[in-house]
């Protein structure tokens, strides 16, 4: 039998009064009216129905069990996991990227394809990536205002950390994967603390796209990276003209049904 | 470079390139000719006679045109004399499809003349292109024609710029027709695996004759660059002009003498008759390492640039073949002494533009004098060559390296291969970017530096969503910049149990990417074409006009209005090949 809804409605009042999160006691205390059974059950309701984050406060004796409301947008990141996962999901959370390997594989199995967790090192191709959460924050949302979905919620998050990278290597000229580390960390673009190697997988990106040289330094072991010295072509005489960049280029013959004289790339190339 | 470009066989696209080029500038029977040539290269007069339906007279005319021209060769082939049944000699033709392609790079060929031996350069240049092949008498009255000065004077002139051309070598004598033919390698997988042929065997001495050059080659190459048999001749100018020259006595002169013992009248003539023609390898060449100097000036400055032309300058005329891997080696000193020798000479070109600008007269100043007062600048540059060329060499792209210990102590090179690599590389990428975005970039660049990798890698490593990595993957393996690989785990080769990994292969990228670059002018040529035949009547019209010396003449205003986007059009669709060209020249010529 599910509590009354006077009751959740009284427990969720209090949370919001306490942004932070309050423990049981202070909840006795707000709602004395309220039995220690139907205030139990009323918490059972609203962590079922994902209303409600459990979080613990302190450690050792004074470790306390706390509750929090969970926002509409949070309560749509949980969406699809079970009781277990979302208690493994807010643990993670809330310690960073150290978890409990036994938690892992089971978390990955139900997190496939959701937007919250995936591996976080694409270089190293082990079967068990290690489970990260990625955490969209301000400057992103700034950046994409747009409702996200699957992909593009990764997709919006790396290329802030990507740019943020650009611009940090663009201003030091020449920096280590540590220095770039302890500026996105100080910079706090996500709410855990991001991996070297993740950091080091999105500096790759950038070496692939032609923007970042890696260059060895003879007085220490560590990579170094500077913006890149040959820089690809802003533009190029081939794909300056419509067959640079026609995607029939291969169907094209001077007799054929595609052709440079009846050819509509080039009529709008030359319409000036 | 590809085993198809080794044996002289361009690409149907570098072909059909050519003979629109043909057709346009000499019409369609030449242009008849020309495309049997390119489709079945060398070959017996009577073989193109058969082959493009065309009467004796016509071909040999379109021949004689394309020889003039220099678009085509002409050898003979001779049996061994000695030899039973000896067939007499015969004339065999191939085309120069790199020549006649060579039409679109014109206007950079005049623009280097003008900019590195001034106007009267650029107009022997323009003349030697108009006719193809010229004799010095020629071209003086051509010259004397273009001036409108005394014919004394136009003479002089001619005379002056030609010598200095030829000791650039930038003009070469044409070469006689009585060549043996190019020796084609057999492509190694059409012959029969056989022992190497012992030494003192007939094969090997077979493959001997073969290295050898022949007798006829070997005057050539020492004639090639050698104007002194038509200097000795050409009467009272010839002494003026012994100043200029050379006065080393060369391989020739045992030649020369054994002509001059000759009947005289005869040879006289014959040198007058010497038939000279733009140099295209030599001019590419400089082209070669203007590109060098170019990537030197935006990876470094000014000055590395300058280090990086001086070099090359120096070691020009060491260079045997246009692909040469590495610049000759020089040590700091002749660097430095290079650097003074260019700064001067810069110096001197500057002073001569803004003489003529001023006065219209030339102020040539003694060399000697110029070499010794260099300013400030020169001298700080020739300070810091040695920290240049050591910065160059611990680049880890390695634009120099060190060469040896020669007399004047450590020599370095310049490795041109490398530079003109790199540009290849970076317009490549460039290209990758602008057809599949920079996730196509990316993964160009990622297979590149990692070589064989598997779909889900591609995806990881570059971070891209694996349906995009999926996509761009393969529509960049049918544009020719990737290619896919199985390695299947079983002889069934089963799908299931085969891996699939992705690459970049260098060489077919930019072989594949090449014969685009021929393609893609050849559309933009076709179309210029087609914008030129639609509006024929107006065209005519105009020349008409012009022929009749009439400076305003009457047409309508819709006339003027596509009058005037004509032009446009064909000036951006001119502009577009001339650019195509520099990219045409850098993955082919280069
Ligand atoms: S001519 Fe037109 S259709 Fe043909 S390749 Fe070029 S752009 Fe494409």
């Amino acid at each position: 039998m599910s509590a009354p809804k006077a009751a959740l409605d009284a427990i969720v009042e209090v949370l919001r009064k306490h942004k932070k999160g309050v423990s049981d006691d202070v909840l006795q205390k707000e709602l004395p009216q309220m039995t220690p059974q139907d205030r139990a059950k009323a918490i059972n309701d609203l962590l079922g129905s994902k209303r409600l984050q459990l979080f613990h406060v302190g450690t050792g004796s004074k470790r306390t069990m706390h509750y929090k409301e969970i926002t509409a947008e949070e309560a749509a990141k949980y969406k699809g996991l079970g009781p277990e996962e979302t208690l493994l999901y807010q643990q993670i959370k809330s310690v960073g990227n150290t978890v409990d390997a036994g938690g892992r594989g089971r978390l990955l199995l139900g997190g496939k394809g959701w937007r919250g967790v995936r591996g976080s090192s694409p270089s190293d191709h082990t079967p068990l990536p290690h489970p990260r959460i990625l955490d969209i924050t301000q400057p992103c949302k700034a950046a994409h205002p747009q409702k996200y979905t699957e992909n593009q919620f990764d997709a919006a998050f790396i290329d802030a950390l990507r740019d943020a990278c650009m611009q940090f290597i663009q201003r030091k000229g020449n920096t280590t994967l540590r220095e770039i580390g302890e500026f996105i960390a100080s910079k706090k673009f996500a709410k855990v603390d991001l991996r070297d190697e993740d950091i080091h997988s999105i500096i790759q990106t950038l070496v692939y796209d032609g923007r970042v040289d890696t260059v060895a330094d003879e007085f220490d072991e560590e990579d170094h990276f500077t913006p890149i010295m040959h820089p690809v072509p802003p533009a190029t005489a081939f794909t300056s003209i419509p067959c640079g960049v026609c995607p029939v280029f291969s169907e094209c013959r001077d007799d054929g049904v595609v052709s440079p004289a009846t050819c509509e790339y080039f009529d709008k190339w030359l319409e000036f | 470079m590809a085993l198809s470009e080794t044996h002289g066989l361009k690409s149907q696209w570098a072909c059909r390139l050519a003979c629109q080029l043909i057709k346009s500038h000499h019409g369609e029977i030449t242009e008849a000719v020309c495309r049997q040539l390119v489709t079945r290269g060398l070959q017996t007069l009577p073989d193109i006679i058969r082959g493009c339906d065309l009467t004796g007279s016509q071909v040999k005319q379109a021949l004689l045109l394309l020889i003039q021209h220099n678009y085509a060769s002409v050898y003979t082939q001779k049996d061994d004399e000695n030899a039973r049944n000896a067939k007499p000699p015969v004339a065999l033709y191939e085309p120069n499809v790199d020549v006649i392609v060579q039409i679109l790079r014109r206007p950079r060929i005049l623009l280097h003349l003008r900019e590195e031996q001034g106007v009267r350069a650029e107009q022997v240049g323009e003349l030697m292109l108009e006719h193809g092949r010229i004799t010095y008498e020629q071209l003086a009255s051509a010259m004397a024609g273009r001036m409108e000065c005394s014919e004394q004077e136009a003479r002089h002139a001619a005379r002056d710029v030609l010598m200095a051309l030829i000791n650039f070598r930038c003009v070469e004598r044409a070469p006689p027709c009585n060549l043996p033919p190019p020796n084609v390698p057999t492509h190694p997988n059409a012959t029969k695996k056989r022992a190497k042929s012992s030494a003192g065997s007939a094969e090997a001495a077979a493959e001997e004759a073969a290295a050898l050059k022949s007798l006829e080659e070997l005057k050539y190459s020492h004639l090639r660059f050698k104007a002194q048999p038509s200097r000795a001749r050409m009467g009272t100018e010839g002494k003026q002009l012994g100043k200029k020259m050379h006065p080393a006595k060369s391989l020739l002169s045992s030649w020369t003498q054994m002509r001059q013992q000759r009947v005289k009248g005869s040879s006289l003539r014959q040198a007058m008759d010497v038939l000279w023609r733009l140099n295209y390898e030599e001019l590419n060449r400089r082209f070669r390492h203007a590109c060098c100097v170019r990537l030197a000036r935006s990876n470094y400055d000014e000055d590395t640039a300058t280090v990086m032309e001086a070099m090359l300058a120096a070691g020009r005329s060491c260079e045997t073949k246009l692909k040469e891997e590495r610049g000759a080696n020089l040590s700091v000193n002749q660097v430095q002494a290079n650097v003074r020798r260019i700064a001067g000479a810069k110096r001197r070109a500057q002073e001569d533009k803004e003489d003529e600008s001023e006065h219209g007269a030339d102020g040539l100043k003694d060399e000697e004098q110029e070499e010794q007062e260099q300013p400030e600048e020169v001298e700080e540059l020739c300070s810091k060559v040695s920290s240049i060329i050591g910065r160059l060499c611990a680049d880890p792209f390695e634009p120099m390296s060190y060469a040896n210990e020669g007399p004047q102590g450590s020599t370095f090179c310049v490795n041109m291969s490398r530079i003109i690599d790199q540009l290849k590389l970076k317009e490549l990428e460039a290209v990758a970017r602008d057809r599949y975005g920079t996730g196509g970039l990316r993964i160009f660049r990622l297979l590149f530096i990692h070589d064989q990798l598997e779909q889900k890698q591609v995806a990881d490593m570059s971070m891209l969503p694996p349906k995009e990595t999926r996509e761009l993957l393969y529509r960049m393996l049918q544009g020719g910049f990737v290619f896919l690989q199985d390695i299947p785990k079983t002889a069934d080769r089963a799908a299931s149990r085969t891996f699939y990994t992705w690459h970049v292969e260098w060489e077919p990228v930019s072989d594949h990417f090449s014969t685009n670059l021929y393609r893609a002018a050849g559309n933009v040529w076709a179309r210029l074409q087609h914008e030129l035949a639609k509006n024929k009547e107006l065209l005519d019209l105009v020349e008409e006009a012009q022929i009749v010396g009439q400076l305003t003449f009457n047409i309508t205003h819709e006339q003027k209005l596509k009058l005037g986007a004509l032009q446009r059009t064909a000036r951006v669709l001119e502009a577009s090949l001339i650019d195509m060209d520099e990219m045409i020249a850098l993955f082919n010529s280069y």
